[in-house]
């Protein structure tokens, strides 16, 4: 009964009802349909901690309207020459400049396509004026329009903490590194593109850049400022929400002077649409996600799933195809309020850092927006540009290839940094027993008892540092945290561990090759850093 | 049907008005008690009164966001900003897109009316479940809540007055009946909402669970009474926009965005 009902609001979906009126129809025959509990059960979450009774949501319609501010005012012009006075004379130098001045605008707006029409219909002409092809010029801007989506304060990283009920800090600590691969990566690209067709570059003028520099130096303090108080623990995220959005009112209307009071309201306007058809789904979902618990879907998912899938990796191989099509149908607020509930259940179950999940998550998600044929911001940029989509489907093709290969080595090759700064002690079998990807057992002191639970925490796939204090040496274990499933016997797992641990030492060889050493900290260093943190008793 | 376009028109630019005066002491508000918040880390002792004055502010940003969010779903309702998957209204042709348009917003408006009526119930269940000994009067040696005691005896009731440091007669005061809480109490009564005691344990929920009703008071109950006002206002527009799509010859002509056929419906993206 709940098959033939959950096909039927896919179908729903796909015709085009607006996806709050599907969970909210799901929601109301849910418990339309149960005996014990009245048909305002899921009416009562919403007022609770979930959403009415939650401080973390007031930073959706906060960051986005700070966002829509910016994009309203001359910020986007300003990034833009600032950032060509800096970077203009490398190779590739303008594409570069629309990489990083997107990428800094996205932080704010959260990928929901601001980005391409501020930034990219500054950047587009510029492009084609200095002569890059058209098609590398729009499949650049048009990849602007998602990147920079794991940076802080970005609004979908927020709401994959709420929905997942993970820490919010620690997402973005964990996406920084691949947020910042996905920009070296086609920030690279970008410079060979110049180097090759030899584009003109502008020399360096020190008087223009400091110049382009004062003129940005209020938005420039900005992500400073809120990284450093957040980092320092001065704001909570609400405060920060709260903050940034001040603080952008007061620089955009009293300092610049870019944007007229009187045009407030509008803009108000603008960005409350944008929250409230992000922020309904959100409460109707509730009622949805309790539906889908209800019949099962997870489970079931699962049950399917384990025929083909017996490791986290053929898992997050899985997951990763999964995510491009999700993020391809759908925006990504949706996306996650709706598949976070379903994935993260399956992802403990194959032990996957319920962080390094939210990355690999919302990375798919971001690589979904530019997919063909029906990738929302190929639509936005069609629109904004007005090129035929199928000329943009040519010119994002490499720049999806680019970041598909980031993804790889995020989803794979992170798992193995991720263990490494991880930190945690886990002292007691339970928190073995959990699983989580990102544990670190310590054997402290190494009595036969700490021997044995270390032992087990390893052949569960947690990576182990293995320690001895007493004796004046430190002896360090690095597993690669692939253990299998719970379920498994422990030859089955000891042999996939051997199998996976091989091709992640390859996979890991690559991360190391390709990420500049100066961008990221290497695996010594951190080692050398856990080391230290282990010896301070 | 002209004046109820107008209606509708007056409606929104409403909903805009309010969104933005909501949002605005929202901003402020939360700044203030950051800033209070850290002054208060730094040791300064006066701004932990001004904080525990500023105590209103947590739930007003709640109750804001709350408020932010439906009024951002009507208007997106307005101005046919909801989020949906629309590949297939993208390449059907513009009969066929006629017909998608009418069924798509005859089944949100439907589905929008249904959630109207389950957060209206919903909203006036938890109604008036104040925690119990704020508002509790002794009558008898039975609690009776203070707005629903009569005045003789509330007047025998008693209390003493806060800060007061002389002798007890001078000190006692006849309690007061909080006027403005009672009123949108009774309000609420009037509405159908039952004051029972609250019931903290809900039999189960979906997910088999046994879990704690939440305890909402007469007042945040009278501010939650906006969901369903919202959903009936958005159901509302959706069922007209459909019976639109059907009656004109195909273009909606309501919101300047919707004259272009070649409209991105998947736009929650401003231009």
């Amino acid at each position: 009964m709940s098959g033939i009902a959950i096909a039927a609001f896919i179908i729903l979906a796909l015709i085009g009802v607006p996806l709050f009126a599907i969970f909210g129809a799901a929601s109301m025959m849910l418990f339309h349909g149960l005996e014990n509990t009245p048909i305002t059960g899921a009416a009562n979450d919403v007022f609770g901690e979930k959403f009415a009774n939650s401080l973390l949501l007031i930073t959706i319609p906060l960051f986005t309207f700070s966002g829509y501010l910016m994009a309203e005012s001359g910020t986007p012009k300003r990034l833009v020459r600032l950032s060509s006075a800096i970077i203009g004379w490398l190779p590739g130098g303008l594409a570069i400049v629309a990489l990083l001045s997107s990428a800094f605008f996205t932080t704010f707006t959260g990928g929901s396509g601001i980005t391409i029409v501020a930034i990219g219909g500054l950047l587009f002409p510029a492009l084609r004026q200095s002569g890059y092809e058209e098609k590398f010029s729009l499949g650049m801007v048009t990849t602007g329009g998602s990147l920079g989506l794991l940076f802080p304060p970005s609004v979908p990283v927020i709401l994959y903490g709420v929905v997942a009920g993970v820490l919010i800090e620690k997402l973005f600590y964990g996406g920084f590194l691949p947020g910042l691969l996905t920009l070296v990566a086609l920030g690279t690209y970008s410079v060979f593109v110049g180097l090759r067709h030899q584009m003109p570059v502008r020399a360096f003028e020190a008087k223009e850049a400091a110049a382009a520099l004062w003129d940005a130096k209020w938005e420039l303090l900005l992500p400073v400022v809120l990284i450093g108080s957040m980092v320092a623990g001065v704001l909570r995220i609400h405060e920060a929400a709260a903050f940034t959005a001040v603080y952008v009112l007061m620089i955009e209307v009293f300092v610049y002077r870019d944007i007229a009071p009187r045009r407030l309201p509008q803009v108000i306007r603008d960005s409350m649409t944008l929250v409230g058809a992000i922020m309904l789904i959100l409460a109707t979902a509730i009622g949805f996600t309790a539906f889908l618990v209800q019949a099962e879907v997870p489970q079931k998912l699962l049950e399917s799933m384990e025929v083909m899938v017996k490791d986290p990796f053929t898992f997050l191989l899985a997951l990763n195809v999964f995510l491009i099509l999700v993020g391809m149908l759908m925006d990504i607020f949706s996306a996650i309020v709706v598949v976070v509930p379903l994935v993260v259940p399956i992802a403990n179950y194959f032990g996957i850092d319920p962080y390094h999940l939210g990355i690999v998550f919302l990375l798919n998600l971001e690589i979904g927006y530019l997919t063909p044929p029906v990738g929302l911001n190929l639509f936005i940029a069609s629109f904004r540009f007005e090129k035929p989509v199928t000329l943009l489907y040519r010119a994002v093709l490499p720049f999806i290839a680019l970041l598909l290969v980031a993804l790889a080595l995020t989803t794979y090759g992170e798992a193995y940094l991720w263990n490494a700064g991880e930190g945690t002690v886990c002292t007691s079998d339970a928190e073995c027993e959990e699983g989580l990807f990102g544990q670190i057992c310590s054997l402290d002191p190494p009595t036969e008892e700490n021997t044995e639970r270390v032992r087990r925490c390893q052949r569960r796939g947690v990576v182990t540092a293995l320690m001895s204090l007493h004796e004046g040496e430190e002896i360090f274990e690095f597993e690669p945290a692939v253990g299998g499933p719970a379920a498994k016997t422990e030859e089955e797992t000891a042999s996939s561990t051997e199998e996976s641990s091989e091709s992640l030492d390859e996979l890991f060889q690559e991360f190391e090759d390709e990420s500049d050493p100066a961008e990221g900290e290497s695996l010594d260093d951190i080692l050398r850093e856990l080391e230290s943190d282990f010896s301070t008793p | 049907m002209r004046t109820l376009r107008r209606l509708d028109e007056g409606l929104a630019r409403g909903e805009a008005a309010l969104a933005a005066a909501v949002l605005l002491t929202m901003v402020f508000a939360a700044a203030t008690q950051a800033f209070f918040r850290n002054l208060t880390d730094f040791g300064v002792d006066w701004a932990n009164e001004a904080l525990s004055a500023l105590q209103w502010i947590d739930p007003l940003l709640k109750k804001g966001t709350v408020w932010l969010a439906f009024l951002g779903a009507s208007l997106a309702a307005y101005h046919e900003k909801h989020i949906a998957i629309d590949v297939l209204s993208r390449v059907a042709p513009p009969t066929g897109q006629k017909w998608i348009r009418f069924f798509t917003s005859v089944v949100a408006g439907i589905s929008a009316l249904g959630l109207a009526a389950v957060f209206w119930i919903a909203t006036l269940q938890t109604s008036a479940s104040e925690q119990p000994f704020d508002y509790q009067v002794l009558v008898d040696g039975n609690a009776e809540h203070v707005c629903d005691v009569s005045d003789e005896e509330l007047a025998r009731h008693q209390v003493w007055r806060e800060g007061c440091l002389g002798s007890p007669e001078e000190c006692r005061e006849a309690r007061n009946r909080p006027s403005v809480f009672c009123g949108v109490r009774a309000a609420l009564s009037a509405l159908g909402a039952h004051h029972s005691e609250p019931v903290l344990e809900a039999s189960g929920n979906a997910t088999g669970e046994v879990r704690r009703i939440e305890v909402i008071g007469s007042p945040e109950s009278a501010s939650h009474l906006m969901m369903p006002l919202m959903f009936l206002i958005i159901g509302g527009r959706f069922l007209a926009r459909g019976l639109g799509a059907l009656s004109t010859s195909g273009t909606p002509t309501r919101s300047p965005e919707n004259t272009d056929p070649e409209r991105e419906a998947h736009s929650e993206e401003s231009q």
